[in-house]
């Protein structure tokens, strides 16, 4: 937990103050040193240009974060607002929603999103956006999974036979007894939009920019991978540990909010 | 039970509809003439002029839509633009093999999933759930072109165990399998532990054991048949994403398949291609759906008394 | 120091191959260079056996009709169905193939071919002089024609003079018409199939070539199968009879780290489009072998679009050609294994001219002085500004990095930078790219054609969408295109375009990066592999060591 902090920390910083971190400039392109190998001077190696791989990575820190936090918040929080209401409400309000949530999710997410960066033009804001529409109905449908299951106990029907208004039991007592899953969801969820992300620039759509993103430097890294492995494989290691950590912390998140812990 | 399958069965009717709409309209927002990207740069305008008619794309887009439509409801799904094949021949041609590495990947995911997840709450907080944590953090945090390489390295290139491309034998289906199934197994078995976490703690559970039941009668009857529910909202979610890994694992395996087919009919603006294909996708999804409700009313009793 | 070292290097082993090729005479009918000197072997050739060969490319549509596609992968597999009427050798005559002779009329315009008479397609139907009549009229009348259209020039008709002799007519005369003939776009396809299949032909391939198409999978796999009857290879093959190979298996694999890995594994025996990085283990390693073809053709280049400010100024073209260093870029990106490009034409190309090689060098210092003087002075973000216009040009593409030319640009862009000149590289699905060609809104883009004749130069000059946008707008160069076109004496010709690759180059209209070698890695049980003048693949010499 507590290396976990440390590592959210960490990238966090990164993304905001890269230069006080980074030894060198992610322009800096030394065409005399490429394809070096993890050394004193080069802490994780210099990829095809000669650029610094730390360098590279503190640097695409803040693309990535953004990219995952966004798309999580922009798509979580729809989709829990559409599966609260589905779920609970039920009946036509119900079937509504599902449909709408069907219809989307009937379309595989990686094509919509292809479809929607394709048609948007390429850029990042359009990769958070596509995500974040192709990540929608998995949220809804788990809320509203999650909600049917809860309206069923028995403390719901207490609540009603006592006169608890719709909103209330909504929020103070359905609601927390859906966060545990949702907030699961949504810390695998930042990873899980960087992922979308790095396989959007595999299929060659992502944003290509001078200060490249982990799922880039991924990506372009692979075809390096049996000559020069520190290319691909630290920005791997990198969405890795920053999902792990993610993860972690939203367990623990889980097991403070979760009301029968209490 | 059979007025509910019908039912939903009308709605999944307006389900797809619905989808070809959307995706019909995203499509012709994309940008690019597709008679200009069949023909190429020798063409003349009057040819050009021509394909545009004879494919009705010089008229506007509500007549295209109905046209199109129209020809939907027959069961015409029209011919690829850039083929001129129908592309209905064309997608089942590559259905088979889609479906194979699909299932496959299910199958890997769900029995991963579960024994690992399941493992994990009853030992939790020792040894074995720290490392089937582990285990399942890495395999969802790792992009699924990345993971595909790394086994052709290791498994195919290194220890030449597997073969890492071809479409026959089933050999040639576990490395591709397992590339996509991973992932779903890792998300499964984590959210199986937190539902039978949190069954372990509930009230019926604590009584059950209060009264002597035997503790793997508790599990196996009460615990697991509660956690079969998020399995199974899971399994729905994973083969409506399942053709977007697909497209991912497909050409890094070099297969056949559907989802690469799909990527470069988007790219390629060949709408009847990827309405085809979009209408699969989301048959397969409301088929294994509308089988994930029905089991749902089968595995929790509290939800069949509400239908 | 470094990169003169280095170019004198490449020019030494250049015309060392050169030589090696000129002296094979007839053993291999193109510039082919073996990194690792094939052995040869005393054994004879073995019969037999299946060569897997992974192809990088995706064939286009699975189109395999040589009239109906310009696109090189596609190419290497035809090439191995269909054949040509003649070959051109390296040297750039020509021999014969399916045409045992030929005469060129005095005014230019008309060419009568005598066949030869035992020649049957894959369906067992003859090939004769209407069969060939039947396939140039076909090009003219394609509804979507391919890259043979082209081919085929100012052609007007077919005559059939006896069963076994044609004569081809031109409106104009067409230089490059002999050596268009021998590619495989002119290659010649089975009237009976044709009328037979109809729309559907592009998927049944039926030629008089050493294989045959036995079955396909969409996108992934073509399976050709040994044509047991063929006794009529060119002029310039090893052997007669059929081909040795009783199977060759292409399998589309795209994606390098796989191709590669597939390779090593033996899942497959050979692959083609090696990576740079590649390239060097493959060299070294003693159970594999590199081959290395120059498909003819204009080179990689960096096309400006000079009807749009700002690279409408020569004066700041200049600047952007002289801010760059290319040797270091190419090497950098390939590794030392493709060769910089000087002139728009590849180096083995007939016409090329070598004192391009010279005509400028990297001095970013003076392009910085040449920008100053011209107005575009640096902001405080280091990027230069003109009239409060930042000096920013923008690059399209739908390549995702294809050939590296994506890591090139970020090397350029690297450059520019460095000298105040920002380079905004956008990639697009090829829809939209095609969209933003057609109205010209673009700066840069970055392109390369294949084609064995100079003319390939008006090919990829003129506007690649129908109907649109012509970024050069040169009266001049496209008159000079068009003499290129129609001029029969070789050394006016030679003269004309020699003009053509200076006018491009003094208007920096396109800036030539790199060479493309056509590489093929394999495993050392293959023997014989060879290319065409194109530097396409063929299977028919090649064999399997057990």
């Amino acid at each position: 937990m507590l290396s976990a902090s440390l590592i959210i920390v960490f990238i966090v910083a990164c993304a905001i103050f890269p230069e006080w971190i980074a030894p060198y400039s992610p322009l800096d392109m030394n065409v005399n040193h490429i394809l070096q190998p993890p050394s004193a001077a080069y802490l994780l190696g210099t990829d095809q240009f000669g650029r610094d791989v730390f360098t590279l990575l503190v640097y695409g820190s803040r693309q990535s974060l953004l990219t995952g936090i966004g798309s999580v918040l922009i798509g979580g929080l729809a989709g829990a607002l559409c599966g609260l209401l589905a779920g609970y409400h039920g009946r036509w309000l119900d079937t509504f929603f599902m449909r709408l949530i069907d219809v989307v999710m009937s379309i595989p997410g990686i094509l919509l999103a292809l479809a929607i960066s394709v048609a948007l033009g390429s850029g990042p804001l359009t990769i958070i956006l596509a995500i974040s529409v192709a990540v929608i109905p998995g949220y809804a449908r788990v809320m509203r999974g999650q909600v049917i299951a809860v309206k069923s106990r028995q403390f719901i029907d207490a609540a009603r036979a006592i006169g608890t208004p719709n909103r209330e039991i909504m929020l103070r007592h359905i609601l927390p007894n859906c966060l545990s899953p949702m907030l699961v969801m949504m810390t695998t969820g930042i990873g899980f939009s960087i992922l979308i992300s790095s396989a959007l620039s595999f299929l060659g759509l992502g944003e290509i920019s001078e200060i490249p993103d982990w799922g880039y430097l991924l990506s372009q890294g692979r075809s390096y991978m049996t000559i020069a492995w520190w290319i691909a494989t630290f920005p791997g290691l990198a969405i890795t540990c920053l999902v792990v950590s993610v993860n972690l912390i939203g367990d623990e998140l889980r097991n403070r909010l979760d009301p029968r812990n209490s | 039970m059979f007025m509910f399958v019908i039912r939903r069965l009308l709605v999944s009717i307006m389900v797809v509809l619905a989808s070809v709409t959307l995706v019909f309209f995203i499509l012709n927002v994309l940008p690019g003439n597709p008679a200009e990207m069949m023909l190429g740069p020798n063409a003349t305008p009057e040819t050009l002029q021509n394909l545009n008619e004879s494919l009705g794309l010089n008229k506007s887009l509500l007549v295209q839509y109905f046209d199109y439509m129209r020809g939907f409801l027959k069961g015409d799904l029209g011919e690829s633009f850039i083929t001129k094949k129908p592309v209905i021949d064309q997608l089942l041609a590559q259905l088979p093999a889609t479906l194979s590495l699909a299932g496959a990947s299910i199958a890997i995911a769900v029995i991963l999933g579960m024994v690992l997840g399941v493992l994990s709450a009853v030992y939790q907080n020792k040894a074995i759930d720290y490392v089937v944590r582990m285990i399942s953090l890495f395999s969802i945090s790792m992009p699924t072109f990345w993971l595909g390489i790394l086994l052709i390295l290791i498994f195919s290139v290194h220890l030449q165990w597997l073969p890492a491309i071809g479409n026959g034998s089933l050999r040639q289906l576990i490395l591709p399998a397992c590339c996509l199934g991973i992932a779903s197994a890792g998300s499964l078995s984590r959210l199986v532990r937190n539902s039978v976490l949190e069954v372990l703690n509930e009230q019926f559970v604590v009584t059950l054991r209060a009264k002597g039941l035997p503790e793997k009668l508790v599990l196996c009857k009460h615990v697991l048949r509660n956690a079969l529910i998020p399995t199974v909202t899971m399994i729905g979610i994973v083969a409506g994403e399942l053709l977007s890994g697909a497209v991912v694992t497909e050409t890094v395996f070099s297969r056949q398949g559907i989802g690469r087919v799909v990527v470069e009919a988007i790219m390629q603006k060949d709408i009847p291609l990827v309405q085809a294909a979009i209408l699969i996708a989301a048959i397969f999804y409301i088929i294994v759906n509308l089988l994930v409700d029905i089991s749902y009313t089968y595995i929790d009793p509290r939800i069949r008394s509400k239908h | 120091m470094m990169t003169k070292k280095w170019i004198s290097l490449m020019t030494i082993s250049l015309s060392v191959l050169l030589l090696v090729a000129g002296c094979q005479n007839g053993n291999s009918s193109s510039a082919v260079n073996s990194a690792e000197v094939q052995h040869k072997d005393d054994a004879a050739p073995m019969v037999g056996g299946e060569l897997n060969f992974a192809l990088s490319i995706s064939i286009v549509n699975d189109i395999l009709d040589p009239h109906q596609t310009g696109s090189p992968q596609n190419s290497r597999v035809q090439r191995n169905i269909f054949d040509s009427l003649i070959v051109e050798l390296p040297d750039h005559t020509f021999a014969p193939w399916l045409a045992e002779s030929w005469e060129v009329a005095e005014d230019g315009k008309s060419y009568t071919f005598k066949l030869r008479k035992d020649v049957k397609f894959h369906d067992g139907t003859s090939f004769n002089a209407e069969a060939v009549k039947f396939n140039f009229d076909r090009i003219l009348n394609l509804k979507a024609p391919g890259a043979a259209f082209d081919n085929i020039g100012s052609y007007e008709s077919s005559e059939v003079l006896d069963e076994f002799t044609v004569e081809i007519n031109f409106k104009t005369p067409f230089a490059p018409f002999l050596g268009n003939l021998s590619g495989e776009n002119l290659g010649i396809v089975s009237p009976a199939a044709v009328e037979k299949y109809g729309d559907a032909f592009i998927h049944n391939p039926i030629g008089t070539g050493p294989f045959k198409l036995a079955s396909f999978t969409a996108g992934t796999e073509y399976v050709l199968e040994r044509n047991p009857d063929y006794n009529w290879p060119p002029a310039n093959a090893k052997h007669k009879g059929p081909a040795y190979l009783e199977k060759v298996i292409v399998k589309v694999i795209t994606e390098e780290a796989t191709r590669v890995g597939v390779l090593q594994s033996g899942d497959v025996q050979a692959a083609d489009i090696i990576p740079p990085q590649n390239i060097l283990s493959f060299q070294q390693d003693k159970n594999f072998q590199l081959q290395e073809a120059e498909p003819l053709g204009f080179n990689a280049a960096i096309a400006l679009n000079v009807q749009k400010a700002p690279l409408n100024d020569l004066k700041l073209r200049e600047a952007l050609r002289t801010s760059l260093d290319l040797d270091t870029i190419v090497k950098t990106i390939y590794l030392g294994t493709h060769q910089r490009a000087y002139s728009s034409l590849s180096p083995s190309l007939f016409g090329y001219d070598a004192s391009l090689e010279s005509k400028w060098t990297s001095d970013p210092a003076a392009a910085a002085d040449q920008l100053d003087a011209l107005g575009w002075v640096k902001g405080s973000d280091g990027i230069r500004e003109k009239g409060g216009k930042r000096l920013t040009v923008e690059m399209i593409d739908f390549y995702a990095n294809r050939e590296k030319r994506m890591d090139v640009m970020a090397l350029v862009q690297n450059q520019w930078r460095q000298n105040g000149i920002e380079l905004k590289i956008t990639s697009l699905a090829l829809g939209a790219y095609m969209e933003r060609l057609k109205i010209g809104d673009f700066d840069l883009n970055m392109n390369s054609k294949y084609g064995a004749d100079p003319d390939v130069a008006r090919l990829a000059l003129n506007p690649w969408v129908p109907n649109s946008f012509d970024p050069i707008q040169d009266d001049e160069l496209q008159n000079l295109l068009r003499q290129g076109n129609s001029e029969l004496d070789v050394e006016n010709r030679k003269a004309i375009y020699s003009q053509i690759q200076h006018r491009i180059f003094d208007n920096v209209y396109s800036i030539p990066v790199y060479v493309f070698p056509y590489t093929v890695a394999s495993t050392k049980a293959l023997k014989d592999l060879s290319f065409d003048i194109h530097g396409f693949p063929l299977f028919y010499d090649a064999w399997l060591q057990k």
